[in-house]
Order: C-alpha cells, then sequence, then structure tokens
C-alpha cells in the first residue's frame, strides 16, 4: 500500500522558486516569494497559512502557471506547471472568485468541463450532480448576477471539482462565507481528502487549518518558516499551562487569578508542576477542586511562535549584516533558517 | 481546437450581449434608413448615395464594435481575473487568445452581416443590387477581421484607453499608407525615402483591399484585386495574432 503510493507522482513540487513583482516599471521589484522549496504528498492536505501579503496567492499561481518564477523550478505531477496538459489533472478555486456575470451556474460548469475535454452528454451530466451537491440545483440555470456571494463561492466549487481532480488548489475557500457555507466547504475538503484527492488551501483562519490539514507550511514575507505534520503536533504538542477550577479557600501558592465568579476562581499554574503537586497545593490551602486540564499547545500557538523566531530572525540577520560588514564574513543567517525551517 | 471552439463561443455569446453592440447596430441601421432621405438632396444620384452611406455604416460601426468591445476583452478578464479561472485549466494561452479574437470576430461578422442584408434589401426593393456589392462588402468584412486582430492585440499589451487609440491609429494609418509611395517619389533619394519605403511596407494598407468607389459607380472590380486584398488583410491579422500569442505567452497574469 505504501509502495504503491509512493509511486504516485508528486502533485505539487516547488524548488528554490523565487519571485519578484514590480508594480510600475519604475519601482524596484518586490519580493514575492523568496527562495521557496515545498512539496504536497499525494493525497494529502497541505495548508498554506500566513497573513496577507505573505505570498500564499504568489504560490498558488505560481502552481497553476499562471506567472513564471524569476529562478527555481516548479513542477505539478512532474511535469513544467506552465504546461497546458499537466494543469488538466487540477482544479482551481480563487480567492474571492468573479465569473461572467451572464452565465449561468451551469453554463460556467459546464463551458469549465468543456475547456478539459469532457464530451458533452458526461459534462452535462457532472455538472448537474456537482452543482446539487453543492446545493445549487435549484439556482443552476439562474444567472451568476442574481447569485450571493456565497453561491458563487460555491458555483466556483462545482467548477473546480466538475472533472474529478486529482488535486484541489483552493484560495481562501471560506472568504464571505457564513458559518453554515464555512462549514459545508470543511465538510467539502474532509470529503475530498477521504476519498484520496490531494488538496492545498490557503488560508489565515488556523482553525479551519488545524481541523483540515496533515501538513501546514508557513509563509512570512514570502519565506517558509515552519512546515508542521499535523499529526505529530498532536502527539508531541507540549503543555503550556494548566487551567484549574476551584471553589472556596485561602491563596494557593504559584497560582495566577484568571478570573473570579462569585465563590469560584480560575487558576493557572505553570506547565513545570505536575498535577500530584497542584493537587497537593490545592489540598493545602482549603480549596475545592472543581476541574483540572492540560493547556496544550495549539496550532495558533506555533503560527505565533513562528512569527516571533522569524522576526528575531530578520532583526538578528539585520545586526550580522552590519557586523558582517566591519568583522569576518559568515553565513548565520543561513544556518538559523535552516533550524526553524526544519 | 476544440477548446478554442468553446472559448470562442463564449466570447461570442458575452459579446453580442454587450450593449453598446446594440446601441451601435441601432445607429447603423438607423444611418442606412437615413441614407434614403441623403439621396434626396442630389437629383439621378440616389442609388449611388445609399450604397456608399450603407456601406460606409458598415465600415465605421465594424470598426466601432471591434474598439468598444474589441478592446476591453481581455482587459477586462484580466482586471476581473476571469483569466486566471480560464488559464488555470489545461488551456494554452495561445488557445485562450485565438478563442477571443474568433469570438469577437464572430461577434463582429453578425453585425456587418445583418446591417448588410438591410442595405441589399433596400437596393433589391429599388432595383439597384449588383453582385459587386457583395464582393464589396466581403472585402469590408476582411478589413474588419483585420482591425479586430489589431484590437486582440494591442489589449494583450495595453489599457483598453490606449488599445481602442492605437486601434483607431492603425485603421486612420491604414487607409493613408497609399499615399506614402507619392511622398516616396518626391523625396530625395538615400536614408528618408528608404525609411518611406520601410513605413510603407510595414504599415497596413486598408485602402488596396478597399473596393467600395468601384461597386459604388458600377466599375467591375479586379479578380486579383479581392484575391490578394484578401490574402494581404488576413496574412496581417494573422501575424498580428501571432505576434500577440507570443507575448501572451509568457505574461505574468497577475
Amino acid at each position: 500500500m505504501c509502495a504503491e503510493k509512493s509511486k504516485k507522482p508528486i502533485p505539487l513540487k516547488l524548488e528554490r522558486v523565487t519571485k519578484r513583482y514590480k508594480t510600475h516599471f519604475w519601482q524596484r521589484a518586490a519580493v514575492s516569494v523568496d527562495d521557496l522549496s515545498l512539496s504536497i504528498e499525494p493525497g494529502s492536505v497541505l495548508g498554506l497559512l500566513g497573513h496577507n501579503g505573505a505570498g500564499k496567492t504568489t504560490t498558488i499561481k505560481l502552481a497553476l502557471g499562471l506567472i513564471f518564477p524569476d529562478s527555481g523550478d516548479v513542477r505539478l505531477f512532474g511535469d513544467a506547471a506552465s504546461k497546458p496538459a499537466a494543469r488538466a489533472r487540477v482544479g482551481y478555486l480563487p480567492e474571492a472568485p468573479y465569473f461572467p456575470e451572464d452565465l449561468t451556474g451551469r453554463e460556467l460548469v459546464e463551458l469549465s468541463a468543456r475547456l478539459y475535454g469532457m464530451d458533452r452528454a458526461t459534462r452535462r451530466r457532472r455538472a448537474g450532480e456537482m452543482l446539487e451537491r453543492l446545493g445549487l440545483g435549484r439556482a443552476a440555470d439562474r444567472k451568476i448576477r442574481k447569485y450571493s456571494k456565497g453561491m458563487v463561492q460555491r458555483a466556483g466549487l462545482a467548477r473546480a471539482l466538475v472533472t474529478e481532480p486529482e488535486f484541489v488548489i483552493l484560495d481562501e475557500p471560506m472568504s464571505g462565507l457564513d458559518p453554515v457555507g464555512r462549514r459545508e466547504v470543511r465538510d467539502l475538503i474532509l470529503a475530498l481528502r477521504k476519498a484520496g484527492t490531494t488538496v492545498l488551501f490557503a488560508s489565515h483562519v488556523l482553525s479551519d487549518a488545524e481541523m483540515l490539514c496533515d501538513h501546514v507550511a508557513i509563509l512570512r514575507n514570502g519565506r517558509l518558516i515552519r512546515q508542521i505534520e499535523m499529526a505529530r503536533l498532536s502527539r508531541e504538542r507540549r503543555t503550556k499551562h494548566w487551567e484549574v477550577e476551584v471553589s472556596g479557600g485561602e491563596v494557593v501558592p504559584d497560582a495566577e487569578v484568571i478570573s473570579v465568579r462569585g465563590n469560584e476562581r480560575l487558576l493557572r499554574f505553570p506547565a513545570s508542576l505536575d498535577s500530584e503537586t497542584i493537587i497537593a497545593r490545592l489540598q493545602n490551602a482549603g480549596v475545592t477542586l472543581l476541574s483540572l486540564a492540560p493547556q496544550r499547545q495549539n496550532l495558533e500557538d506555533l503560527f505565533m511562535e513562528s512569527f516571533e523566531r522569524a522576526e528575531d530572525l530578520d532583526a538578528s540577520s539585520h545586526d550580522s549584516t552590519v557586523s558582517r560588514e566591519t568583522t569576518s564574513p559568515g553565513n548565520d543567517t543561513e544556518e538559523k533558517k535552516e533550524e526553524v525551517v526544519a | 481546437m476544440n477548446r478554442v471552439l468553446a472559448l470562442a463561443a463564449s466570447t461570442f455569446q458575452e459579446a453580442i450581449r454587450h450593449r453598446i453592440l446594440y446601441l451601435l447596430l441601432f445607429f447603423a441601421v438607423g444611418m442606412i434608413a437615413a441614407s434614403r432621405l441623403l439621396s434626396m438632396l442630389t437629383v439621378g444620384e440616389d442609388d449611388k448615395i445609399i450604397k456608399d452611406v450603407g456601406m460606409s455604416a458598415i465600415n465605421v460601426f465594424g470598426v466601432l464594435i471591434a474598439l468598444f468591445v474589441g478592446v476591453g476583452l481581455i482587459f477586462r478578464e484580466m482586471e476581473k481575473r476571469t483569466v486566471l479561472v480560464t488559464l488555470s485549466g489545461p488551456v494554452a494561452r495561445w488557445e485562450y487568445l485565438l478563442g477571443k479574437y474568433f469570438g469577437l470576430a464572430g461577434a463582429i461578422t453578425l453585425n456587418a452581416a445583418l446591417m448588410a442584408l438591410m442595405l441589399f434589401g433596400i437596393l433589391l426593393y429599388r432595383g439597384a443590387f449588383s453582385g459587386s456589392l457583395v464582393t464589396a462588402v466581403f472585402m469590408l468584412w476582411v478589413e474588419l477581421m483585420f482591425i479586430t486582430s489589431v484590437a486582440v492585440f494591442f489589449s494583450t499589451l495595453s489599457t483598453p484607453i490606449f488599445s481602442a487609440l492605437f486601434t483607431a491609429g492603425a485603421y486612420i494609418v491604414g487607409h493613408m499608407t497609399w499615399s506614402l509611395p507619392m511622398l516616396e517619389a518626391k523625396v530625395p533619394e538615400g536614408f528618408w525615402r528608404d525609411v518611406v519605403h520601410g513605413l510603407y511596407l510595414l504599415l497596413p494598407d486598408l485602402e488596396y483591399g478597399d473596393v467600395r468607389a468601384l461597386a459604388v459607380h458600377g466599375v467591375e472590380i479586379p479578380f486579383d484585386r479581392v484575391l490578394w486584398g484578401t490574402v494581404y488583410g488576413l496574412s496581417y491579422a494573422g501575424l498580428l495574432l501571432l505576434a500577440a500569442c507570443l507575448i501572451f505567452r509568457r505574461r505574468d497574469l497577475v
């Protein structure tokens, strides 16, 4: 099973890709993606995380051959991303999609299927099925002009999935959706994962990524600052602190009071203490224990931690650049970068 | 090729839903109808006036459609980012561009055909119809196909306003290049004469294929002029589309 899986070509591989943009020809080009290497395992879900402007959309456009790297190599299923045939196995939903408003939902999905080379009967059937599955069955023959934002998003998803692609790229698929819509998209991604489809999705909503992804890649200023395997994260994440609910009694040593409601208090103990020690201290102080729970690291903590480390690194690389100019040459920034990426 | 057809069909649909197209068609039809009134001003020349005004309307309004609908076509898709959706699939850039061109060319052809039918109808009713009019309208169509390729070429490079200016420029210049050989004859031999000659070779000559005057005056249209005018116009259009594809091939779609 494993051997069979490893035979499958890698859906997306970026190797040392750099892309700079110029907004005007007299301006200096700004780096949008910087020496980025990334690959995605067949059948897995990779979340691309980062703030706005971190390089997520640029990475996706590079992957789809919509823009060309200044240096480095982008491969889709082993082929150059600029080759149309390589893109035939990929479905794509752009961020805040916009479609020709005079088309109906059905026309949009059928046109896309036709461009992918699907014959008339199949595309008619598949388009109907996909629109039905995404809750647009009754609105399929209405013009997109009359669709709500959520409906446009769902039509875009139907368009991306109509050809049953092996690899799906979704750029901020939940943006602009109401809670019900978000839930539906989440369920859809889970269903894709279950069916063995490879998914790459960009988001800045960490809870979505935490729930859906097998791996996440965190981008900052176009650089990959951390890659996290979610299974490992849930196994190895450390305890941040303990949260303890108590009622009555005296002041407990080492406990930080978070909130007080009548006789009840919520206390926080440092992670360095174990549960027995905490219970002993509570007994000594004569308080009644209501609940005791370790608070473990989540993706948000790791995300923030990675950002802080990258910021420190930037500051130190600035310092080292200055010192390098005056002292001996060295490459300590590179080493640190490796360490963070690892 | 199937993809080019699919894109052309959807572009055609999009173009014929354009409101400006109906406005232009309305004006053109109005003008052809009004030519009957104009002809009353000149005694004995009624039919010539109707033919002349009618064919000019087909020409000018065809060019205006290429300008208003054509130049915005690709730019709008870039701005609204629908192009990203189309080109993220297995569609080559040249397929996309040709699809756009043929869709637009189809819409312009349909409009020119409607205008021509109306003109022919009036002339048939008056008993002034002749076969050379069909040839002249066909040559106008060749010119429109060329202008459409200019519009598509510039719209892959530039914003709609500049594209419209350049396309209109190409149309005007194209109808004036016939005077360059005359200028060439007057310029003393040497560098500037070569420049004028080079310009004449490079710039499109739209007058060669324009046989309206012959058709209006009932003069027989020489076959070789029709043949070479068509070959010239369509080859020029083909070269411009090829250049547009080459430019678009490596363009970043931001």
